[in-house]
C-alpha cells in the first residue's frame, strides 16, 4: 500500500488572467491530519476542490487512495468526502433523512442503511439530533451534520475547507476531538484554514501554500527532531549564562540575559539532559528548563520567512 | 429505490398535500359537474386543462430548478460526489421533482380517462397520452435549459419562465392543428393521423430531452462523454424538419434539397443556441489546447462544448450545398439561389461565433451573450436599416451582405468580416496568454 493518502503533481488551474495552481505538487502522508495554510487568496479552496474532483485542473495529475481523480473521478470519489467551506444541508429534511440519504446515494442499501445512518450518529455524536430538521440546527451542529454527511460512505480521506469557521471556541474544541477520533480510526485529514490556532490542535502535518505554489510540506512535533529550541529561566540574575552556553557544544543561542536564554540545541534528550547538568554544576539557579514547542502559527511564520 | 428519487419524495410529498390535493381537485370538478349542461364532458376536458396546468406549470417550474436550486443551496457538490449515476440522477430528479406536479397530473388525467364521452372525435385515452409525453417534453427541455442556465450563473427562475411562455405559445396551436387537421399530416411522403402524428413526435422529441439532460447530467457527474449523441440530434431534427419541407411542395422541392437546406438551417440555429447556452470562456478553450498539445485527442473531445460539432456540421452542410443542391428551381422559390448563398452565409456565422468569442475571451467577461447579441442585432437589423434609409445602399452591404441577390459579393464582404473578427480573436487570445504568463 502507498504511503501517501494524496499525490499530486504538477497542478496547475487557472482562472481569467490568473494562474490559481502553478506546478503544484505534494503528497499527504496516509493517516495522517495534514493542515493546509495559506493567506487569503492562495488558492486553498482550489486545490481542494481540485483533489476532491469537484474542479477540472488544466495540467497537473492528482491521485487519491491510489486512484487517478481525472481519470476515474466517480471511484475516487468513493475513497474521499469533501466538505465545503460553503455547504449546504436540505433544510427541510431531517437530521435522520440527511444521513440517510447520503448513505443510500453513496451505495449503502437495504437493512446496512439504518445501521450507517445509527453508525454515522454515534461517530458525530448527534444521535439526540436525529429527528430534528435540518434548518433547526445551531452552526455547530449543522457542521457535524455535514461532515457526517461526507463520512457516510467511510471513505478512506477526509476534505475539509475551513470546517471551524463561524463556530464557537466550544464547537471548535469539539471539532478538534473528532478529528483526532477520525485520524485514530485510519481516516486521512487535508484541513485547509487561514486561523492557525484552530488546526494546532489537531494536525500532524502542515502544508504551506502560498501564491499558488507549495513552499513547504512538513511534519510537525517531530519527537526526534536534530534540532529544539529550549527555553532556560532564572530564578535570580547571573552573570555568565550567555558564555557558558556559547561553550556548550550543539548550542546555537537565539536570545540571552542575565536572566535567561532562549537556544536552539542540536541533538535529542541526552544533549538536553547533559546541557542542564551543566548548568545546574556551574550554580546557575534555574528556575525553568524546558523544550519550547513550536506551534503552528510560529511554524507558518518561520516558513514564510525563510522563503521570502 | 433510488436515492434521489426518494429525497425529492420526503421533500416533494408531505402527508397534509397527499390528502389535501385529492379532495381539493374532487371539489372542483364536482362543482363543474353540478354546473355544466353536459357534466362528463365538461369534468373531462377541466380535468385535461387541470392535468396540463399541473404539469406544464408546476412540473417544468419545479424541473427547470432541479440542479439550480441545489447549486444556491450549496448541496450540489455532495451531490456530485455522491455514488449515484447519471441515469439514476437524471430519473430521480426528473420524476422526483415534479413529483407533485405529477401526482396531480396523473389524478386528473385518470378522471380524463374515465369521464371522456365516447363523442370526442379523439380518445380520452389518446389525449391523456399527448399531454403525458408533451409534459415528459417540457419538464425535461426545462431541466435542461435550468441546468445549462445554472452553470452559467444564471437564474433557472427565468429559464422556468420561458418554458411556461414558450408552452402557452405553443400547446394553442398544436391542440388546434391537431383536432382541425382533416387531411392528416403530411410527412415526407406519406399521410398519417394528426393525433397520432403528433404523439409520436411528442415522445420522439420527450426521449431526446430525456437524453438529453442526461448526457447533461454526464457532464456534471464528470462521466466522459463524447459529442455524438449531439450530432446525432442534428441529423434527427434535420430530417424530421425536411420530412414536413419535402411533403408540402413535393414537385418543386427533392428530398435531397430539403435534407441539405434544412441541414444548414437546423446546424446553424443550434450553433447559436450553444454557444449562447454553455461555457465557452477561455479557459473552456485554453484546457481543450493544453490536450491537444498533448495529443490527447479524446480528452479534448470530452471536454469541448457542443456548439463546435454544429459549427462543423454548418460548415460541411454548406459545402454540400454549393455542391450538390439541385439549383433547377424557378425563380421566386425560397430554395431559389441557395447554392450560392450558402457560402457567405456560414462565413457571417463564423463571424457571429469569432465576435462572440472575443468577449469571452475578455480578461474579466460579463455579459457575453447580451454584448454579443448587441452587436448582431445592431449588424443585421439597426445599422443597414438606417443605412438603406438613408439611401447608402453600398454601405449598408458591407454590413450585411446580400446573400441572395448577390452571393458573388456578399461572399467577398461576408469573408473580410469574419477574417476582421479572427484577427480580433488572435489578438485577444495572445493577451489573455500574455496576462496568465505576467500573473
Amino acid at each position: 500500500m502507498s504511503r501517501a493518502a494524496i499525490a499530486v503533481e504538477g497542478l496547475s488551474f487557472e482562472y481569467p488572467g490568473v494562474r490559481a495552481l502553478d506546478g503544484v505538487s505534494f503528497e499527504v502522508v496516509r493517516g495522517s491530519v495534514t493542515a493546509l495554510v495559506g493567506p487569503n487568496g492562495a488558492g486553498k479552496t482550489t486545490l481542494l476542490r481540485c483533489l476532491a474532483g469537484l474542479d477540472r485542473p488544466l495540467l497537473g495529475t492528482v491521485q487519491v487512495a491510489a486512484v487517478d481523480v481525472l481519470d476515474e473521478p466517480r471511484l475516487a470519489h468513493r475513497k474521499l468526502g469533501f466538505l465545503s467551506d460553503f455547504f449546504g444541508l436540505y433544510d427541510p429534511l431531517t437530521v435522520r433523512q440527511c444521513l440517510s440519504h447520503a448513505a443510500a446515494a453513496n451505495g449503502v442499501a437495504g437493512s446496512a442503511l439504518a445501521a450507517t445512518v445509527a453508525d454515522a450518529a454515534a461517530r458525530l455524536e448527534i444521535g439526540d439530533k436525529l429527528e430534528a430538521r435540518a434548518g433547526e440546527l445551531s452552526r455547530g451542529q449543522r457542521q457535524r451534520v455535514a461532515i457526517g454527511l461526507a463520512l457516510a460512505h467511510r471513505p478512506e480521506v477526509l476534505i475539509l475547507d475551513e470546517p471551524a469557521a463561524g463556530l464557537d471556541p466550544e464547537a471548535r474544541l469539539s471539532l478538534a476531538a473528532l478529528f483526532k477520533r477520525l485520524q485514530s480510526e485510519g481516516v486521512t485529514l487535508l484541513v485547509s484554514s487561514h486561523i492557525l490556532a484552530e488546526l494546532d490542535a489537531y494536525s500532524t502535518h502542515m502544508l504551506v501554500l502560498r501564491a499558488g505554489r507549495i513552499i513547504e510540506n512538513r511534519a510537525l512535533h517531530e519527537s526526534n527532531r536534530p534540532q529544539r529550541w529550549i527555553r532556560i529561566e532564572l530564578a535570580a540574575p547571573a552573570a555568565g549564562l550567555r558564555a557558558r552556553l556559547a561553550s556548550f557544544d550543539g548550542a546555537a543561542i537565539i536570545e540571552a540575559d542575565e536572566r535567561g536564554a532562549l537556544i536552539d540545541l542540536a541533538g535529542g534528550p541526552v544533549e538536553q539532559a547533559r546541557l542542564l547538568s551543566s548548568l545546574v554544576a556551574a550554580g546557575f539557579p534555574l528556575s525553568a528548563f524546558g523544550e519550547l514547542r513550536e506551534d503552528l502559527q510560529a511554524s507558518y511564520l518561520r516558513t514564510v520567512r525563510e522563503r521570502q | 429505490m433510488n436515492a434521489e428519487f426518494r429525497r425529492n419524495l420526503w421533500l416533494e410529498l408531505s402527508t397534509h398535500r397527499l390528502v389535501a390535493l385529492p379532495v381539493a381537485l374532487a371539489l372542483v370538478l364536482a362543482l363543474v359537474h353540478a354546473m355544466s349542461d353536459d357534466p362528463w364532458d365538461s369534468v373531462a376536458a377541466t380535468s385535461a386543462w387541470i392535468a396540463a396546468a399541473f404539469l406544464g406549470i408546476g412540473g417544468v417550474r419545479r424541473a427547470a430548478g432541479s440542479v439550480g436550486d441545489e447549486m444556491r443551496a450549496r448541496t450540489w457538490d455532495a451531490q456530485r460526489m455522491s455514488a449515484l449515476g447519471a441515469w439514476q440522477m437524471t430519473w430521480g430528479k426528473l420524476a422526483g421533482c415534479a413529483a407533485f406536479a405529477w401526482y396531480g397530473g396523473l389524478i386528473s388525467l385518470v378522471v380524463l380517462l374515465a369521464a371522456a364521452p365516447g363523442s370526442w372525435k379523439h380518445s380520452g385515452a389518446k389525449s391523456a397520452a399527448l399531454i403525458v409525453a408533451a409534459s415528459v417534453l417540457v419538464q425535461a427541455a426545462a431541466g435542461l435549459a435550468g441546468l445549462a442556465a445554472a452553470r452559467k450563473g444564471h437564474s433557472s427562475g427565468g429559464i422556468g419562465l420561458l418554458f411556461l411562455v414558450l408552452l402557452v405559445v405553443l400547446a394553442g396551436p398544436t391542440a388546434g392543428m391537431v383536432s382541425t387537421a382533416e387531411a392528416g399530416a403530411l410527412w415526407w411522403g406519406g399521410t398519417y393521423d394528426p393525433v397520432n402524428f403528433a404523439l409520436a413526435s411528442t415522445a420522439c422529441f420527450a426521449a431526446w430531452a430525456v437524453f438529453g439532460y442526461y448526457r447533461a447530467m454526464c457532464t456534471e457527474l464528470q462521466v466522459r462523454t463524447t459529442p455524438w449523441a449531439y450530432a446525432a440530434f442534428n441529423v434527427f431534427l434535420t430530417v424530421y424538419l425536411a420530412g414536413f419541407w419535402r411533403a408540402s411542395e413535393p414537385e418543386s422541392v427533392s428530398g435531397l434539397n430539403a435534407l441539405l437546406a434544412c441541414g444548414l438551417i437546423v446546424t446553424a440555429s443550434l450553433t447559436y443556441v450553444h454557444l449562447f447556452s454553455e461555457p465557452t470562456g477561455v479557459i473552456v478553450l485554453r484546457r481543450i489546447q493544453v490536450r491537444f498539445d498533448r495529443g490527447e485527442l479524446r480528452r479534448a473531445i470530452e471536454e469541448s462544448p457542443c456548439w463546435p460539432v454544429s459549427f462543423a456540421l454548418a460548415a460541411i452542410a454548406s459545402a454540400l450545398i454549393a455542391l450538390l443542391f439541385d439549383a433547377r428551381l424557378a425563380e421566386g422559390h425560397a430554395l431559389h439561389g441557395l447554392s450560392l448563398a450558402t457560402i457567405p452565409a456560414f462565413f457571417l456565422l463564423a463571424r457571429d461565433v469569432g465576435m462572440f468569442l472575443v468577449f469571452a475571451f475578455a480578461r474579466q467577461p460579463r455579459r457575453v451573450e447580451a454584448a454579443a447579441l448587441f452587436y448582431m442585432i445592431l449588424l443585421y437589423g439597426i445599422i443597414p436599416g438606417l443605412l438603406h434609409a438613408a439611401e447608402l445602399k453600398g454601405l449598408a452591404e458591407l454590413v450585411l451582405p446580400p446573400i441572395f441577390t448577390s452571393p458573388g459579393k456578399a461572399t467577398l464582404v461576408a469573408a473580410a468580416q469574419a477574417l476582421i473578427v479572427a484577427c480580433l480573436l488572435v489578438w485577444r487570445w495572445r493577451a489573455c496568454r500574455r496576462a496568465e504568463a505576467g500573473a
